[in-house]
């Protein structure tokens, strides 16, 4: 896969996909972003998105230190991805594992009436792969 | 009987707020909107960071104050350091670690000057898809510190386009789009509250001890030491280079462009020559 347009591009083609953005959790800022956005403005909801992410990445709970599972090469959090469902829709935030140092996860904003929750994360975990991977 | 009669005052000027509404942003920097307004090309040099620009968009920023592409791209390994890449067309980036400072970039060729993107991608080296994530991370970091409200007036030398051209340039406004509703968001809810822009995204747990670094706050020399540091090795502990500074865990090391700097817009056919004129030198503390 060639770039982050077309990575984007590939989750909106997935059932009931309404928004797709790649989204930086240390800052916040989206990187990329088709479709639309759950508040309307694709800028508010990358940060807010990042609040969350953060959240779980950072929190003793859900990302334990020293864990046997964890990776070995310490590339990122062992959290791989949020699923949120709304009365109307779900939201899927799948952590990008780079080589390189950075902190970006994929964001997913499903309708509920249309949206397939498992195939999309699956997907959604292919496609990190192969964002990062080639 | 004579009336002296005094010219009235003329009108002072005024501001048009309706063309700054019509930004929507408000213009963090009203000269990039200018220049992206005039597709301009060349390197607009601010206080804290450079912005180089080819047709009024953004193609490459490095800012002191936050990790560069080569350095994002070593810290974990991915591109390692003495890398020798100073042939063919990828030539240009190699970590230096042997210096008396401790670690600090050095890129052959170009007179020194940093020329990003000329990362090799081939090999088993980043992908193109992993480069262009990397590039735009990088990019967004010191465009954020870059476009920080400063002291002093930018420059800007219109000269050839810097940077690669095949990753991703980004427009201006969605770049100070981006900056305002970072900064708008994370310091008006959360811990950063009241605070300014520029601690913008503090964690909301201070570092553990551990993974503190040691011998002073100067970056990127403190990466290293958190990581011998660190015994528990796992990713929590040396936290990443980019978490640290967004923290404010390290002061930005004094930083200035080129003495001999051209004159503010200089056309390219000003007797100046075109040749590189921005240095980032950078003085370690360590």
């Amino acid at each position: 896969m060639p770039g982050i347009d077309e990575c984007l591009l590939e989750a909106m083609r997935l059932p009931g996909a309404r928004g797709a953005s790649l989204v930086d959790w240390t800052s916040g800022l989206a990187l990329g972003s088709v479709g639309e956005s759950p508040g309307g403005d694709h800028e508010a909801a990358a940060a807010e998105a990042a609040e969350l992410a953060r959240l779980a990445a950072e929190q003793h709970a859900f990302a334990p230190e020293g864990e046997p599972g964890e990776d070995p090469d310490g590339a990122g959090p062992p959290v791989e991805d949020l699923i949120l469902s709304n009365r109307d829709s779900y939201h899927v935030l799948r952590f990008v594992r780079t080589s390189f140092d950075s902190s970006v996860f994929l964001h997913l904003w499903l309708t509920r009436a249309d949206g397939n929750l498992a195939l999309a994360r699956i997907r959604l975990g292919e496609m990190a792969g192969r964002l990062v991977l080639g | 009987m004579t009336t002296v009669r005094t010219t009235p005052p003329p009108r002072l000027p005024v501001r048009d707020k309706a063309a700054a509404q019509d930004r929507g942003w408000g213009g963090v920097s009203p000269m990039l909107t200018r220049l992206a307004a005039e597709r301009a090309t060349g390197v607009l040099v601010r206080e804290r960071g450079t912005l180089h620009l080819a047709e009024g968009q953004v193609v490459h920023a490095e800012s002191p104050s936050a990790p560069a592409l080569d350095v994002l791209l070593s810290t974990r390994g991915t591109l390692h350091a003495h890398t020798d890449t100073t042939a063919g067309p990828t030539a240009g980036l190699t970590v230096d670690t042997t210096t008396e400072a401790g670690p600090r970039r050095s890129v052959p060729g170009a007179g020194g000057r940093h020329r990003d993107g000329r990362v090799p991608v081939d090999g088993g080296r980043p992908t193109p898809g992993a480069l262009e994530l990397c590039h735009l991370v990088a990019l967004y970091d010191a465009a954020y510190f870059a476009l920080a409200p400063s002291s002093t007036p930018g420059r800007f030398r219109y000269g050839t386009a810097e940077g690669p051209g095949a990753v991703r340039p980004v427009p201006v406004d969605a770049l100070e789009r981006r900056r305002c509703a970072a900064a708008t968001c994370c310091t008006a809810s959360g811990p950063t509250r009241g605070r300014t822009a520029s601690r913008w995204c503090v964690p909301r747990r201070s570092p553990p001890r551990h993974s503190r670094p040691v011998g002073g706050r100067c970056w990127p020399w403190w990466t290293a030491c958190a990581r011998r540091r660190t015994s528990r090795g796992s990713w929590a502990g040396p936290r990443s280079t980019r978490w640290w500074t967004y923290a404010g865990w390290w002061r930005p090391v004094s930083w200035r462009p080129a003495r001999r700097l051209p004159s503010c817009h200089s056309r390219p056919n000003s007797p100046v020559e075109g040749t590189p004129a921005i240095r980032t030198t950078r003085t370690s503390r360590c």
